[in-house]
């Protein structure tokens, strides 16, 4: 409660509203924009706010991530395409409340829920962030080591339909983090003689690039060049009729911030859960679901937007990032000097107070703008990707170069997107790439280091495995792994088929 | 509209991809044990900075086979292989990453402004622009607008 009534103090300070308002109207136009996503605004952030403090660049990065999942909603809505990968549920009640001239109404119902339920994962991250951090000052070098590597292991299972495509990506990443000067011995590895490299693959151009660029690439490919958009009429809509479906909402908020909390479920995952589950409470919706009820609209709203809370909990008191996003954000908190992790609430408090004060106004932004704003952004969601992504290309290259300032990285970030781009196309995620990266040398020296100690016990094995905490992430590791692998899959499948029959 | 192609363990991706991750991890594992013990800086396994790298590599390989296994899965799957036939631009993608090239090249040369209203004009006449004004009006406007905002107002080093 403490941590909720200081992070309120900060709607005092007007330079951190304003940062926050920005990056707010910022994340309102990506999360749009479909070719446009918060991952990839999230990582240009990183390069140009490197010369800010902590707290400015927290602020935006704050406003734009929680609107920008939100206004994901708005081109699921006007488009039927999801601005971003959370959105696609609201694509299936949303559209075709749209194409039945109630796309305003889709529209408040998304922006009130969307509301509830990032207020909701914030109020949670608040709450657990303390107990979560006290088990976590518990761990050991092993623990780390296990916990990063179930991260990889569930990303990699739930963002691609391959497991092994999934595990591949977190390979490569992990690869591309051992580049570098080595952090134990101080000599280099991996760099095949090129000495830029010496300082590690940076992650901001690497993230820009697979982001980014790749999309930017991505779309040239496809040929998706111009789109049109239903158009908005203003209808009257009563709170009183929208706020009928508050108490379920809080049920849905409860799933998204638990699903937010797991590594690589996300959004997506937690929007689907909500909405199978609204199918089965709702006995009497307002419409057929899947014709333009808008209970499946509240269900994925609430869900996907209380992932934002529940993604930061392990993020913040793990330093495992729970998704894509908060993986970029991870990097911001390292090039801002700040170490995520059990210690964080303890040694960087007003930094977690900043966050969830950030994410707090980012939420009042979240209402204005969904209430205000979205309705008049038709048009500019429609705006022709034949400007649009030279431009991005362009923001690739500024957000790149600006962090080291050298045009190397300009190159690495083009190579990172041109991975993507391919990766992309032949089925891969790049969310597990993206997290090994980002914790591929946490997991190095904390494997060395278990190593290291457990060499000079009497029981090797013991020491590294014996611990309670280290035998449940073990175990959660393992079954992880042996539950996605194909193989597995195939014959529980059959099992469930022939029980069928 | 679809094309229906034959199968074969030649054509198949989970294929292609597992030769390409198999040879990249058995390249890998091979560097890694060259610069383990012939390297003078490392020292026993447990310190050694190749022993992840070696385990990295290890693993992939492990994965390169779990991708042969989806392959011949996929082969024994008596429905026929389906590949989208809608029109993919890789022209357009190959002049992109040219183009970008190319202005990673120019920028040291000619410097910021000039390389960014080249390469924005460039790209804006490929995807389709063809109004002349309209040309030079957004590359020169887009240019100055982010000189203007990142190089002046947020103070952020331009290339």
């Amino acid at each position: 409660m403490d941590a909720i009534l200081h992070s309120l103090t900060y709607f005092l300070d007007v330079r951190f509203v304003l940062l926050c308002g920005l990056g707010s109207v910022a994340g309102l136009f990506v999360g749009a924009i479909p070719g446009l996503s918060v991952s990839m605004a999230t990582a240009l952030l990183v390069s140009i706010t490197y010369t800010w403090s902590a707290g400015d660049a927290m602020a935006t990065v704050m406003g734009v991530y929680v609107v920008g999942v939100f206004s994901g909603a708005l081109s699921a809505i006007l488009l039927n395409i999801p601005g971003a990968p959370s959105s696609v549920v609201t694509t299936l009640d949303g559209y075709p409340l749209a194409k039945r001239g109630e796309a305003f109404r889709a529209l408040k119902y998304a922006t009130v829920y969307s509301f509830v339920g990032s207020v909701f994962g914030l109020v949670a991250l608040a709450l657990l962030a303390k107990p979560i951090a006290a088990i976590a000052l518990k761990f050991q070098p092993m623990d780390y080591f296990l916990l990063a590597l179930f991260g990889l292991a569930t990303v990699g299972g739930l963002t691609t339909k391959s497991f092994s495509k999934g595990l591949v990506s977190a390979v490569l990443g992990l690869f591309f983090a051992m580049i570098g000067m080595d952090s134990v011995l101080g000599t280099p590895r991996l760099t095949f003689g090129i000495r830029n490299l010496n300082a590690g693959v940076s992650t901001v151009p690497a993230l820009v690039g697979l982001f980014g660029f790749a999309e930017v690439l991505s779309v040239v490919f496809d040929g998706q060049i111009d789109i049109t958009t239903n158009s908005i009429t203003r209808q009257v809509v009563k709170m009183k009729e929208i706020l009928k479906h508050f108490w379920l909402s809080l049920y849905y908020s409860l799933i998204g911030t638990l699903v937010g909390a797991l590594p690589g479920a996300g959004g997506p995952v937690a929007a689907f859960l909500a909405y199978s589950q609204a199918k089965n409470i709702v006995k009497k919706p307002s419409r057929p679901f899947g014709e333009g009820a808008v209970e499946g609209i509240v269900a994925s709203e609430s869900a996907n937007n209380a992932c934002i809370g529940g993604a930061l909990i392990p993020m913040l008191t793990l330093a495992v990032p729970g998704d894509a996003v908060t993986a970029i954000i991870l990097s911001v908190f390292y090039v801002h000097g700040l170490q995520p992790g059990p210690m964080f609430l303890t040694t960087s408090a007003e930094s977690f107070y900043a966050i969830l004060g950030g994410g707090f106004i980012g939420c009042v932004f979240l209402l204005l703008l969904g209430l205000l704003a979205a309705p008049h952004l038709s048009r500019v969601i429609n705006v022709p990707k034949t400007v649009l992504m030279p431009i991005v290309s362009l923001l690739c290259v500024i957000g790149a170069y600006a962090c080291n300032n050298r045009l190397f990285d300009v190159g690495l970030m083009f190579f990172f997107g041109l991975l993507g781009f391919l990766l992309r196309r032949r089925g891969y995620s790049v969310a597990p790439m993206t997290l090994a990266l980002v914790l591929g040398g946490m997991m190095d020296s904390n494997f060395r280091r278990a190593i290291s100690l457990a060499v000079t016990e009497d029981n090797m094995l013991l020491a590294m495995f014996g611990r309670p905490i280290t035998m449940i992430l073990l175990v959660l590791t393992v079954v992880s792994i042996i539950t996605n692998i194909p193989a597995v899959k195939r014959l529980r499948k059959g099992e469930n088929a022939a029980e069928a029959k | 509209m679809e094309n229906r192609k034959k199968k074969t363990l030649l054509r198949n991706g989970s294929f292609q991809e597992s030769l390409v991750v198999g040879i990249c991890s058995i390249g890998l594992l091979i560097y890694s044990l060259y610069h383990h013990y012939f390297d003078r800086n490392t020292s026993e396994w447990k310190m050694s900075p190749y022993l992840f790298p070696t385990l990295i590599s290890v693993f992939g390989f492990l994965l390169a086979i779990s991708l042969l296994a989806d392959a011949l899965h996929e082969l024994r799957d008596t429905r026929e292989a389906e590949t989208d036939a809608k029109a993919k631009n890789l022209p357009g993608v190959l002049v992109l990453v040219g183009a970008s090239v190319l202005y990673d090249i120019l920028l040291p040369v000619i410097h910021f402004i000039p390389a960014t209203v080249l390469y924005l004009l460039g790209l804006f006449l490929y995807l389709g622009e063809r109004k002349w004004w309209k040309l030079a009006l957004l590359s020169v406007l887009t240019t100055l607008v982010v000189y203007a905002l990142f190089g002046l107002g947020l103070h952020v080093r331009l290339p």
